[in-house]
């Protein structure tokens, strides 16, 4: 549960389960360190906090036991020890010296918990930011490697879980263990053979919740597993509900899914159970552990004079005694999974991100030169992608790269982009190997058009100008032309002011990349890549497209990367790939003369997978 | 709430005697502090040991009963607020399994996949909770208020003024928090917008140079985000201090006026005073309780609206009450002047006014750019949606007459998207045909030229498919796919643009198989290349929602301007003539 909740009640929410769905961390000492450091600036702050929660209890214990004094001051009243006059001056006093006592306890609730929500809010608005920067200056293979989902839960989960744990557990364990440790010792003052009863119930304590909550942990994560089963049940149904109906497959699936579900509810009853059993047991326990007090405290008080003051503060400390035991255990489970949650943002955090070699210069005006020599490169070293590769294309030129899917065809345009580095070969552009510039001056030179063309919410204009930023509207309105964009756009209700939703999707696909398109000419760049960049449009809308790529193309070095073969008959050089090495390559009218895989793919024998 | 208990009714029972247990262990608790005041009154001041020890076990006695009873009402809450949710995902799940195409688009797939899940599983929390604490909390505190009048009637009006004034601060506390909660909600939403954003676009914002653009992006909303997390959690963390403050307050003003009732008045005594500070602090706990469970209930609403709104929906698509069909099915399709549009309110027609005939087993072609409507007319043909005029006849017979079941079995479907379920390959197979052989298996794995593929593998039949089919090329799934329409074995076959991820051998393979062994069933082939379908009997071309030309390719090719323009675009590249 994430911190929506606003606080959560020291003792005031019994009712709640102790969650335990969280993991543990591997090293909680490193991560504490890190923790701590990250806190920075707030440390001051979180000493505060801690020392006011110490204070807020040493403030709940004595007001516990200034009950004593008065009861004691009654007692005598009612022997006719002291008078009454007496007893109300007395009372006076004490009142004010209770309130001033009360008064600071407020104090110290009301500046800890404020205070915490700063830090706790702090800290993670800075983990987020931080998370967020590396994540754009991590290498594109981290991102590839991982789904959107699980560096999503970074920044939602993982995030909820640490914020919840510094917020509500850090300062309630420093209250709940000094409450302990305080209630223990004024019980051992106020009378130390009912506090012998009190010290053997506390193992007996310890050990219960010790059991309940391995108990619980071990159902959770069975009602978890449960859980993520149903989960994949029900997505997989809803993507293929269609297919479900036209198959008459409906029954069978609501057949599994309320078998899935059934399971489901039993885990999920059973962890529920036995994270909930924990408040009743313990407070009942508690309850005959007072009631143990209560009769010996009796005993006591008519054998050996205990006084009904001090049995009053007594009983009352055993009715606190339970509260910070519980208290602990669910704070402990909740930080475990607080530590566990930093211990993985931190770990994203070390991450490497792209750095530029020392001595890198900027790429300032590209002639748009680029050659391969001998490049190898594979994603995961068991299955090389390219091997050998060399090529060049001069300035100006148009180069396609043709071939199955997986053949390596993208592979190429994450090299030239130094997306993915190559261990062995060399890349360079104008002669310069492409280490030797800086990333961010090599990458102002290229311009790539994708295959999935995402867009960002903003207005038709800023989406244009995304390719550069300061360019005047005219610029971009120009730029739209180039890319026959302008009539589309045109007729849309608000023109160029028109406000995109989120990526996009009112917009057709053609629309979108005629946006893309646009973009990409009014960056104005060196070196182009067309990636499969009109792969998802049909032919009669692509011949649409088509004068704005050839208007594009004009007088840069392009790349285009085709798994039809219509768009590259017109490329200076046509470049086969099959399994990461190039197999043929030459214009579209010498590879015809070859007779070779070219030759059959283009006339339909053989196939692009 | 009305509409709710329907699914709670199994419950009821469970939830009663919960109910029941909690309540006995809340009566239980409250009784300890009078048990006790009895050992300070009576007992210690008659100096007798005998009752001492009596009341002593007694309380023991009480305590291990409470316990045992407190965890029979968490077992009950558990069972039934679990058992709630299972209902309540059944329902969910059969209705949406009835939903039309326009339906599951109103909502969105990952809207439904999202109620069914965090939905579903939010309200099953909030029922546990309530169903501990809505009860548990109420009681405490009417108990513990009816105790202390007992205790003592004239003290008791400390506790009637605290807890008028703690409803109104919590009042006015929690209903100043939770448009606060909602703002921050809607920080939080916008916060991972833009992430989703950035994570999607990351190639591009690298290729643009662009990332310190996007920091500076994220950081407005991740700054706002912060700015109402902060606004919110304060106000709440003013809770506790403020609960303090009146428990406070009052047992400073009970302590005075406690200790002059005793002394002056006579007519309380100590053991009384100090029960009476238990059943305040009882009272005023439950009330936060009860504020707290309450917030969570309300925030659960927006859950049950979004599931009320799946099972308000009445599916538009309904079986026929009487259904009429033809004794054998033939496959001979007529479309008679069928309209649709996605939108009711819309002016233009998705399809407008469509008139053809396909014979049975003549095989016809549909070609037509993108948003044509050639798909949305084959959802209209299995009625994943309904025609919004005209008739679509199937041997004769208005398809909304047949039965559901029976006219999606007639007609055998291979959709666009290659939609495979986690199993193994032969479940894939028999989804539409749970009784086929395997050699019925194998005879279409072969037509859809993946056999030798899955006799290679290590398990043949019973290679396991992952999830979405994540295990396979898009060409493998799409040959999965063609196979397990042919095993469905239906009179007609429609292929929906469903050959574009195989190559031009492929396809050749495919299409050769369908003339060897399936060319007396009639067959629709949607397509984006001319060469597919360029020898069957007729080609539909769709334009814009309309039919603009159906005929043999010869004759379309010779006067159909739309035809000619497609079959150009791909000549000119294709190397086609």
């Amino acid at each position: 549960m994430s911190n929506v909740n606003g606080t959560r009640h020291t003792g005031v929410m019994p009712g709640r389960g102790v969650n335990l769905s969280g993991s543990k961390p591997k090293s909680v000492k490193s991560t504490l360190r890190e923790l701590l450091n990250y806190l920075g600036k707030s440390k001051k702050h979180l000493l505060i906090v801690f020392s006011a929660s110490l204070i807020g209890t040493l403030c709940g214990l004595a007001s516990t036991y200034a009950i004593r004094p008065l009861l004691n001051a009654l007692e005598a009243t009612l022997n006719q020890e002291i008078s009454v006059a007496r007893f109300f001056n007395q009372l006076a006093v004490f009142l004010s010296v209770l309130g001033g006592i009360y008064l600071i306890q407020v104090l110290m609730s009301w500046l800890q918990s404020q205070l915490m929500v700063q830090i706790s809010q702090n800290t993670v608005h800075r983990l987020r930011k931080d998370l967020y920067d590396r994540m754009l200056h991590m290498p594109v293979g981290y991102h590839d490697k991982r789904t959107h989902g699980e560096i999503m839960s970074h920044f939602t989960n993982d995030i909820d879980l640490l914020s919840d744990s510094i917020t509500n557990s850090m300062s309630s364990l420093v209250s709940s263990s000094s409450m302990l440790a305080g209630t223990i010792l004024m019980m051992i003052y106020l009378s130390w053979q009912l506090a012998i009863i009190t010290l053997v119930a506390l193992p007996i304590f310890t050990f219960l919740i010790n059991r309940i909550v391995s108990m619980s942990r071990k159902y959770f994560r069975r009602q978890q597993e449960a859980i993520s089963k149903l989960n994949g049940f029900v997505e997989e149904t809803m993507e293929g509900q269609q297919v479900n109906l036209l198959f008459g497959h409906e029954n069978d699936a609501l057949e599994t899914f309320d078998r899935l579900n059934k399971n489901y509810r039993t885990h999920a009853m059973r962890a529920q159970s036995w994270s909930g059993l924990m408040i009743p047991f313990m407070m009942n326990l508690n309850a005959v552990n007072y009631a143990l007090i209560a009769s010996v405290g009796g005993y006591l008080s008519v054998t050996a004079g205990l006084s009904v003051g001090t049995l009053g503060a007594f009983v009352n400390s055993t009715r606190q005694f339970s509260r910070p035991l519980n208290e602990i255990a669910m704070q402990y489970t909740s930080i475990q999974a607080g530590l566990a949650a930093a211990e993985r943002i931190f770990g994203v955090l070390k991450q490497p991100i792209e750095t530029d070699e020392p001595a890198a210069i900027e790429l300032k005006e590209s002639e748009g030169f680029v050659r391969f020599e001998n490049v190898d490169f594979a994603y995961d070293p068991q299955k090389p992608v390219l091997h050998e590769v060399s090529f060049y294309a001069k300035p100006g030129q148009k180069i396609a790269i043709v071939g199955s899917t997986g053949a390596g065809k993208t592979t190429i345009t994450n090299l030239i982009s130094r997306f993915y580095d190559i261990p062995n070969g060399n890349i360079t552009i104008d002669n310069h190997n492409i280490k030797e510039y800086t990333r961010s001056s090599l990458r102002k030179q290229m311009a790539m058009v994708l295959q999935d063309t995402h867009l960002f919410e903003g207005t038709i204009l800023d989406n244009i100008r995304y390719g550069k930023p300061g360019a005047s509207d005219e610029a971009c309105i120009e730029a739209a032309k180039l890319a026959y964009a302008h009539s589309f756009i045109h007729r849309l209700p608000e023109g160029y002011q028109t406000r995109l939703r989120f990526d996009g999707s009112e917009l057709s696909q053609g629309q979108r990349q005629l946006l893309n398109i646009a973009r990409a000419v009014l960056a104005d760049p060196k070196i182009l890549i067309l990636d499969e960049a009109t792969s998802s449009i049909d032919t009669r809308t692509e011949s649409n497209i088509e004068k704005g790529m050839d208007r594009l193309m004009e007088g840069r070095t392009t790349f285009v990367i085709a798994h039809r073969l219509s768009t590259v008959r017109h490329a200076n050089a046509i470049l086969v790939l099959e399994n990461g090495v190039i197999l043929e390559r030459g214009d579209h009218a010498e590879l015809m003369r070859q007779n070779g895989r070219y030759a059959s793919l283009v006339r339909g024998q053989s196939e692009l997978t | 709430m009305k509409r709710w208990f329907v699914y709670f009714k199994k419950e009821v029972p469970l939830a009663l005697l919960g109910t029941f247990l909690t309540g006995t262990v809340v009566l239980i608790e409250l009784t300890q502090p009078r048990l006790m005041a009895r050992i300070v009154d009576v007992a210690i001041p008659a100096q007798d040991l005998g009752m001492i020890t009596d009341l002593g076990v007694r309380m023991a006695l009480l305590a291990l009963g409470g316990a045992f009873l407190g965890i029979g009402g968490v077992v009950c809450a558990a069972i039934s607020a679990s058992g709630f949710a299972e209902t309540l995902r059944h329902v969910v799940m059969e209705k949406i399994q009835r939903f039309s195409a326009k339906e599951m688009d109103s909502f969105s797939v990952s809207s439904l996949i999202t109620r069914t899940t965090n939905d579903i599983n939010y309200i099953q929390s909030t029922m546990l909770q309530s169903l501990r604490m809505l009860v548990r909390a109420p009681m405490m505190l009417v108990t513990a208020v009816v105790m202390a009048y007992f205790t003592n009637k004239t003290l008791s009006i400390v506790i009637f003024f605290a807890v008028i004034l703690l409803s109104v601060l919590l009042y006015l506390l929690l209903s100043k928090g939770y448009p606060l909660f909602v703002g921050m909600q809607k920080a939080m939403d916008k916060m991972n917008k833009n992430l989703q954003e950035g994570l999607i676009n990351l190639r591009v914002i690298k290729s643009f140079v662009a990332e310190e653009r996007e920091n500076d992006r994220f950081a407005i909303t991740n700054e706002s985000l912060m700015k109402a997390a902060k606004k919110a959690n304060s106000l709440m963390a003013l809770l506790n201090p403020t609960m303090m403050v009146v428990l406070q307050t009052s047992t400073l003003i009970v302590m005075g006026f406690g200790s002059k009732l005793i002394l002056i008045d006579g007519t309380l005594k100590l053991g009384e005073l100090l029960v009476f500070i238990n059943y305040m602090v009882f009272t005023l706990n439950s009330m936060m309780m009860l504020s707290m469970t309450l917030t969570m209930f309300s925030r659960s609403k927006a859950s049950f609206v979004r599931i009320a709104e799946i099972l308000d929906k009445t599916p538009e698509i309904r079986n026929p009450e009487v259904t009429k069909e033809p004794v054998e099915i033939r496959g001979g399709l007529s479309f008679r002047n069928v309209s649709f549009k996605y939108q009711s309110a819309s002016n233009e027609y998705d399809l407008e006014n469509l008139s053809f005939d396909v014979l049975p087993g003549e095989h016809v072609g549909i070609i037509g750019s993108t948003g044509s409507g050639k798909t949305t007319l084959i959802r209209c043909l299995t009625r994943l949606l309904d025609i919004d005029e005209g008739e679509i006849l199937l041997d004769g017979v208005s398809i909304h007459a047949f039965d559901l079941k029976k006219l999606r079995s007639s007609i055998s479907v291979i959709p666009q998207k290659n939609v495979l379920f986690s199993g193994t390959i032969a479940e894939n197979l028999r989804w539409g045909n749970r009784d086929a052989k395997d050699e019925a298996l194998w005879l279409a794995l072969n037509a859809s030229g993946i056999a030798p593929f899955v006799r290679n593998s290590q398990n043949q039949l019973d290679t396991v498919i992952q999830q979405g089919g994540a295990n396979f090329s898009g060409g493998q799934k799409q040959r999965f796919c063609i196979a397990r329409a042919l095993v469905k074995d239906s009179p007609i076959l429609v292929f929906d643009d469903s050959m574009s991820a195989l190559d031009s051998a492929t396809e050749t393979w495919v299409k050769s198989q369908l003339d060897a062994h399936y060319s007396h069933k009639t067959i629709v082939m949607i397509a984006q290349k001319i060469s597919t379908i360029k020898d069957y009997d007729r080609i539909l071309v769709m334009d814009d929602g309309k039919v603009v030309g159906y005929d043999t390719h010869a004759n379309l090719l010779e006067n159909n301007t739309v035809y000619q323009e497609i079959v150009a675009s791909q000549a000119q590249k294709e190397g086609f003539a």
